[in-house]
């Protein structure tokens, strides 16, 4: 499979760069490690005739750390860095943890968190190559009329994959998107539109260009877990990142946010509701695991079956909630 | 698995032919399950292994169980993705650089194919990634470049994708194994019945190949008095299966070892003792006169359960507490150093000398990467007296290289050894009979060492290799000194693939035991490797790195299948839904345990320097050592693979409710 004829800009800043987006329009895509834009080109299943570079926009590649502002990250960063780096090691372990769960190294040294969060969704139907889809009919992601992990739902159920969303959105993470002339900062969980064919809410020529966490809070405990098969390489079959705030008498603030389980990271918004009225007792990780259940939906489009990717998926919140609980330590 | 259930059910009467013109479609056949004989449909090809009288083995039983076991089909991946250059020569010639494991088969192959002579056609072998079995049939790669460049008179090279090398190509054959054995009350063999359904895909491949090979080493490491061995190759609507690393051999070994350990745990006997008594032993008297000439197997199960710490880990309880338990599992074959029967199963060398000294072997072996044109020229380097660096091998270039049949069966170093072997001493006859002459002494008295030939009760007379080299020179003999060797197995008949009735497959016969430790999470289902032990009879290691690279690459092979591999087919359309590296899951370096290798050196009679083989051998440990030992871990047997959580997590299950029920 060779990459199609493609013309290659490197914009050295982000003025540039939002210039040439612009310019060209859906013409174009991004390119920053490629690891999941390469892929596609050669599987023709994105097509485009412009890549625009950002390995020389400097000014989107940088962790800065403030005790009041949080956390910001430069969209570019590479993944490598952020699980390099002493401070977010120190203040959001759990971030490096989902960064380190990506792939294999050579993803984590090309791949950047920007990267990472705008990853496409994924299916067994669709990560194929030209010559092995064209054996069956058009699916929806690709213009079509069906789906075929689901062939009785007239949606397209692509999962979304990236290690780093779950964790982020637990974190509470805003993102910055910029487009010539504008920009604006919303919630990073807005960004998914939970639509597999069109995963991220993107205008046209907007780009992500900064990611912001807020200040650790005191007794902040958080962990991410990720099933997979392999040690690496590996995309989740199921991701669960939690974020949790503890005082004297139990956990007082749960953020839960699944991965791989629907076309976009799932907040499970029930297990928030029910620590956040109920309180901390006995019998409630039970219940949060169920919220769990409940909220996520794993579809037959990857490894692993959907049953036991449902019962992991009932254990790993069980396992984090244990992980993060001071009294089981 | 629907692939597998479906191979049966093509066998049954009134199934679909998947290829309605030909003419043996049917055969008699026993189909699974089913206790009468009736035409089996789709079958091409069928082998019957039999010694000794299995009906009465039986009944000389203590204890008999019978087990069925199925296997799924793993990939070659190859690092090098199928690929070959066709160019035309107006002279009427056409060359092909193929990335073949069989340069002179596929010279007669597109002789046939393209309809011309032999010696119209040059095949060369380039340096190639990998091939474990993949690369040793004609593709339509080779036909067609050499085809298009004959029709436009201009080179054609032709690439496979990673899809089509990873799913168009072969596949290990999936198999569905019915064994029944009958022990003595002291676990000694009196008799076993296997009864093998192999899915070879939509055209034969390897079809007669793998079932003999599956028969004859359907005993092997063990001594066994009464054997009565069916293997059906089916033709299904999939993928063509062919020789992948073992051929066959991984498969009936996968139900034997495992179906030995419930034997012993039924009679409460060590599986490392349940092995021990029935091992094969140098010399024995073989029911259906196969010969071990060389066989340290017995010293290869002690090893290897000393190394691995057995007795400390196996069946200990404080391993089993908690979530996350270890146990420890061994796995045992033996296995083929080259087959003798197939028709040209012979290998040519010519080693040249000239006046520049350094030596040049001419070789048709095919080195594709487990390191051949290494120990070949070490075998050269030890026979002539000269360093491994003074020798400069040319290698699998029809035109260049004498005949040799390529390489699969494990047979390269054996064959190719030999005739390398013969080569060098017939050049090295030639030498030191000039030397003899110059320095007045006996040819029977001269050694050869590090670059010197000198005689043996007075070292200080001696010559340097150059020195012998100008010596034959100046004598007036011809020069370069040509010494040329031929190496093949005497066997009955040379034109064919007999396998029937007694005798050996093999000149000589690799054994090994292998133990793994695992580590099974119960909540998860989830297994992991801690270290692989393997304890390696392969004659004698010529090369210790190149054998250490071939039992990893083995055990990495083995662990794949019996944990991760998996093509993940669509029931519609019959596509791998997993055809990429990144879905078709196999080992990687993160995911590969400690390894550690023992050799027992057994100096086979026939193998150049003692050699047997290494390639293959250690393919056939992997998957029972681990089903075993999580056995040993978490007290349940798994009989299909792979092995993924959900099956031991339901397993678990299963065993839960039996116990709770009150049976055990």
């Amino acid at each position: 499979m060779l990459l199609p004829s493609i013309t290659y800009r490197q914009p050295a800043t982000t003025g540039e760069l939002l210039d040439l987006l612009q310019e060209f329009g859906d013409k174009a895509a991004v390119i920053a490690g490629g690891s999941d834009l390469i892929v596609q080109l050669k599987n023709n299943t994105a097509s485009v005739s412009h890549l625009i570079d950002l390995g020389a926009v400097q000014e989107l590649n940088y962790i800065q750390y403030d005790r009041q502002e949080g956390l910001k990250i430069g969209a570019a960063t590479t993944l490598l860095e952020i699980i390099r780096n002493k401070t977010i090691k120190e203040h959001y372990p759990a971030l490096v943890q989902a960064a380190d769960a990506v792939g294999a190294f050579q993803h984590q040294a090309m791949g950047t968190i920007g990267g990472n969060l705008c990853l496409n969704t994924r299916c067994w139907y669709f990560n194929q190559s030209a010559s092995w889809r064209k054996s069956r009919e058009t699916c929806f992601k690709m213009g079509g009329n069906k789906c075929h992990a689901m062939p009785k739902s007239p949606n397209c159920h692509a999962s979304y994959c990236g290690d780093t969303a779950g964790m982020l959105i637990a974190y509470g993470a805003t993102v910055t998107l910029e487009k010539k002339g504008s920009s604006r900062t919303i919630n990073l969980e807005e960004l998914y539109s939970g639509d597999g064919k069109a995963p991220h809410r993107l205008q046209p020529g907007e780009i992500l260009t900064e990611i912001r966490v807020p200040a650790p809070e005191p007794e902040q405990r958080s962990i991410y877990l990720k099933l997979r098969q392999r040690n690496a390489i590996d995309f989740p079959e199921v991701g669960v990142a939690l974020n949790t705030v503890w005082n004297g008498k139990g956990c007082s603030k749960l953020r839960l946010v699944l991965t791989a389980v629907a076309p976009r990271p799932v907040v499970v918004t029930e297990a928030e509701a029910i620590v956040r009225t109920r309180g901390w007792d006995a019998g409630i990780e039970a219940e949060i695991s169920e919220a769990a259940l409940k909220a996520g939906k794993p579809v037959p489009n990857m490894a692993g079956s959907v049953s036991y990717r449902k019962k992991m998926l009932g254990m790993m919140t069980q396992q984090a909630i244990d992980a993060v609980n001071p009294a089981k330590q | 698995m629907p692939e597998l259930s479906k191979s049966i059910l093509v066998m049954e009467p009134g199934a679909p032919l998947i290829h309605e013109e030909w003419v043996h479609n049917s055969q008699k056949a026993k189909i699974y399950g089913k206790d009468e004989e009736k035409v089996a449909n789709n079958v091409s090809a069928f082998f019957r292994k039999e010694f000794g009288n299995a009906e009465q083995g039986f009944a000389q039983a203590d204890y008999i169980r019978e087990d069925t076991f199925r296997t799924q089909s793993i990939g070659h991946a190859p690092l090098e993705p199928h690929a070959a250059i066709g160019q035309w020569d107006p002279s009427g010639k056409v060359t092909v650089w193929s990335n073949t494991q069989i340069p002179f088969y596929l010279r007669r192959n597109l002789a046939i194919t393209l309809d011309m002579d032999e010696s119209k056609i040059r095949v060369i072998k380039p340096y190639v990634g990998g091939g474990f079995g993949g690369k040793l049939e004609l593709f339509a790669k080779d036909f067609c470049a050499a085809w298009l460049a004959m029709k436009t008179g201009r080179p054609v090279k032709i690439v496979y994708t990673r899809e089509e090398s990873l799913t168009n190509t072969r596949g290990r054959h999936p198999a569905t194994i019915t064994l029944k054995s009958g022990v003595k009350k002291d676990g000694r063999y009196t008799a076993q019945q296997f009864h093998m359904i192999l899915d070879g895909g939509a055209y034969n491949s390897t079809a007669p190949i793998v079932v003999i090979l599956a028969g004859y080493f359907s005993s092997l490491p063990y001594l066994i008095p009464n054997l009565k061995f069916d293997a059906y190759h089916v033709y299904t609507n999939k993928q063509i299966n062919g020789a992948l690393r073992g051929h066959g051999v991984p498969q009936v070994k996968f139900a034997a070892e495992v179906q030995l350990d419930k034997i012993a745990t039924e009679l409460g006997i060590d599986p490392v003792d349940i092995r021990l008594i029935n091992a094969l032993k140098t010399g024995v008297d073989h029911p259906a006169k196969m010969t071990f000439k060389s066989c340290g197997f017995s010293e290869t199960i002690a090893n290897c359960a000393k190394l691995s710490n057995w007795k400390a880990i196996r069946g200990h309880q404080e391993n089993k507490q908690g979530d996350i338990v270890r146990g420890i599992g061994m796995g045992c074959s033996g296995m083929f150093s080259g087959v003798n029967n197939l028709a040209q199963a012979g290998a040519g060398a010519i080693v040249k000398i000239d006046r520049d000294c350094a030596v040049t072997l001419l070789s048709g072996a095919a080195d594709i990467g487990q390191g051949a044109e290494s120990v070949l020229a070490q075998i050269v380097a030890e026979e002539l007296g000269v360093e491994l660096e003074d020798i400069r091998v040319t290698a699998g270039d029809t035109e260049l290289t004498p005949h040799d049949i390529g390489t699969f069966a494990s047979g390269v170093t054996f064959r190719a050894g030999n005739a390398a072997l013969l080569a060098a001493r017939d050049a090295k006859n030639k030498i030191h009979k000039a030397v003899a002459k110059k320095l007045g002494v006996a040819v029977e008295d001269l050694v050869a060492k590090h670059r010197k030939i000198y005689v043996k009760d007075n070292p200080e007379k001696e010559l340097s290799f150059e020195k012998a080299v100008w010596a034959v020179q100046y004598s007036g003999e011809n020069m370069p000194v040509v010494g040329s060797g031929y190496f093949r197995i005497p066997v009955k008949d040379m034109t064919s693939l007999r396998a029937e009735g007694d005798g050996d497959i093999s000149a000589a016969y690799s054994f090994g035991s292998q133990v793994a430790e695992v580590e099974v999470n119960k909540r998860t289902g989830e297994v992991k490797i801690i270290r692989v032990t393997t304890s390696h009879d392969a004659g004698v290691p010529l090369n210790p790195l190149t054998v250490e690279g071939q039992v990893e690459g083995a055990i990495a092979c083995g662990l794949g299948q019996v944990l991760y591999e998996d093509f993940e087919w669509d029931r519609t359309t019959g596509q791998a839904k997993a055809a990429t590296f990144m879905d078709y899951k196999m080992m990687t370096s993160t995911d590969i345990p400690e390894m550690l290798l023992d050799h027992v050196i057994t100096h086979d009679p026939v193998g150049p320097f003692g050699a047997k083989e290494c390639g293959e051998g250690a393919t056939a440990f992997t998957i029972p050592a681990v089903v075993n030992a999580i056995y040993d871990a978490v007290g349940i047997w798994i009989h299909e693979l792979p092995v993924t959580p959900e099956k031991v997590l339901k397993a678990l299950e299963e065993k839960g409710k039996n116990e709770q029920g009150g049976n055990v």
